[in-house]
């Protein structure tokens, strides 16, 4: 009885205990300005979104390229992406939806891709003066991967080969970047 | 002998049967005025109604031969039946008995619905007696301003225990001390102090009623919080994002404050529930001190 007893009330308290815990949030999306500085990476800033997942082997592996207030008029970006090509078989690049501007705009959206590496390039064309840039924080491309064998791999810029320039072709400084993580068990 | 009356006291309530007084020989007469008095008393209080005596008699009389001097009392079924056939809530019964320190008056109250004892009193009338003439003999002191001997003042002491602690109380300070430990209010009822036991457990239904409320608000903060952690996490619109984000903070602001006011309720509960198990020792029944008056072997 007594055992009884004493089981009721250490499951009360222990109800009463872990109810009265608090927990921590971590907010850490790529696309947010404010997790970014948080982490050390100040805008204007490329990042990929998500930053880990994990997936099957044969998979399909989705990870989207993102410009990050980059707070001027923007109106052409080159992206040099690495990865593991023994891991990761690249599919397609389809443009994201900050140059289309969901369709009002036709950017010239193209992509080179060797083994282990790519490059992405969207730009507006026209004359000076009246030439089209985008000036908020927007998604550049969706890149899709498919898992080839287990392991972790990164997919990440090399900002000594990324650009992105206004209007009026004055190169914009990237200051920072986030790279995506892909483990595939 | 067959007395009946009805109570309602401050304990209980409804009609009650006096029956079946056993006395010994000397002391019928004596003893039936006694009770009838009793009954009187207690149809004096604004709760009290009365069944007919001569009702009562009658039914007493089919179970117990009213004639005979040497008459036990019936058996305890046979009582309550006699209570339910006079639609009685309560029946006292009881006589006296002459034992080793005289005669003492017995009386039992049971409950006719549950058949339990509600209570029991016992007089020892020598001690009435004894104290009868004791104050009698002060008072011829007392009247003329002079203090009286102290071989009467010691009298007056005897009939009383010679020390409180001497006093067999069936109700303790611990007692009371352990049943508001458990309950809040439990020890102050058991003490009768009826407003402070009805007083702590409304307390602490209040107390708990906030505390239950801020636990659900703050489960629903803390599940809000996780919904949209997740949606923050997987969300690529900026704009969205941002929204997200600030919704997020939110609800973990939400349910830290929740947290905050459950602790603070918590130790108040602990607060209230501590003093009240200390109001319960402090106030809980304990032999009163001096009760013969002042104390004479302090000459």
């Amino acid at each position: 009885m007594k055992a009884y007893r004493l089981a009721a009330i250490t499951v009360s308290l222990s109800w009463i205990w872990f109810s009265c815990q608090t927990y921590e949030i971590t907010l850490d999306n790529p696309i947010d300005v404010i997790a970014d500085s948080i982490a050390g990476v100040f805008p204007p800033a490329l990042t990929m979104h998500p930053l880990t997942q994990t997936v099957a082997n044969g998979d399909s592996v989705t990870i989207g390229s993102y410009i990050v207030e980059h707070d001027t008029t923007l109106a052409g970006v080159h992206t040099h992406v690495t990865y593991d090509a023994e891991l990761l078989q690249l599919d397609t690049i389809l443009p994201g939806v900050l140059f289309t501007n969901d369709g009002t705009n036709t950017p010239l959206f193209t992509y080179t891709a060797v083994f282990g590496e790519f490059d992405i390039f969207v730009w507006y064309l026209g004359a000076e003066g009246a030439l089209s840039y985008v000036t908020e924080t927007g998604h550049i491309a969706e890149i899709y991967f498919t898992a080839l064998n287990t392991g972790e791999t990164m997919v990440e810029y090399d900002t000594t080969q990324c650009e992105l320039v206004t209007p009026l072709d004055e190169s914009i400084s990237i200051r920072g970047v986030r790279n995506a993580t892909v483990t595939i068990q | 002998m067959g007395l009946i009356g009805v109570n309602r006291g401050a304990d209980y309530t409804g009609k009650i049967a006096f029956i079946d007084l056993t006395m010994d020989s000397a002391s019928v007469e004596q003893y039936g005025k006694l009770f009838t008095t009793m009954s009187l008393q207690l149809a004096e209080t604004a709760q009290m109604q009365i069944i007919n005596p001569r009702e009562a008699l009658e039914v007493v009389s089919q179970y117990v031969d009213l004639e005979d001097p040497e008459r036990d009392l019936p058996d305890r079924d046979i009582i309550i039946g006699i209570g339910q056939e006079l639609g009685a809530d309560y029946v006292m019964y009881g006589g006296t008995e002459v034992g080793e320190f005289g005669s003492v008056l017995t009386g039992e109250i049971l409950s006719v619905k549950s058949g339990g004892t509600v209570s029991t009193i016992e007089i020892n009338i020598l001690d009435v007696l004894n104290a009868l003439a004791a104050e009698s003999n002060i008072a011829s002191w007392a009247i003329i301003g002079a203090d009286p001997p102290f071989a009467l003042m010691q009298k007056r002491r005897n009939l009383f225990p010679k020390l409180p602690s001497d006093i067999k109380e069936e109700k303790t300070p611990f007692g009371a001390l352990w049943r508001s430990t458990v309950a809040p209010g439990w020890g102050q009822f058991y003490s009768n102090k009826r407003v402070m036991g009805y007083a702590f457990p409304s307390i602490e239904g209040l107390l708990f009623g906030l505390l239950l409320f801020n636990l659900s608000q703050y489960a629903l903060a803390v599940d809000n919080m996780n919904k949209t952690t997740k949606l923050y996490n997987a969300e690529t619109d900026p704009d969205k994002v941002l929204e997200l984000r600030q919704e997020t903070i939110n609800y973990y602001n939400a349910h830290k404050s929740y947290n905050d006011t459950m602790v603070s309720t918590g130790y108040m509960i602990g607060t209230v529930w501590a003093i009240n198990a200390m109001h319960a020792f402090l106030a809980g029944p304990r032999p009163q001190k001096y009760i013969h008056g002042p104390e004479p072997y302090s000459q």
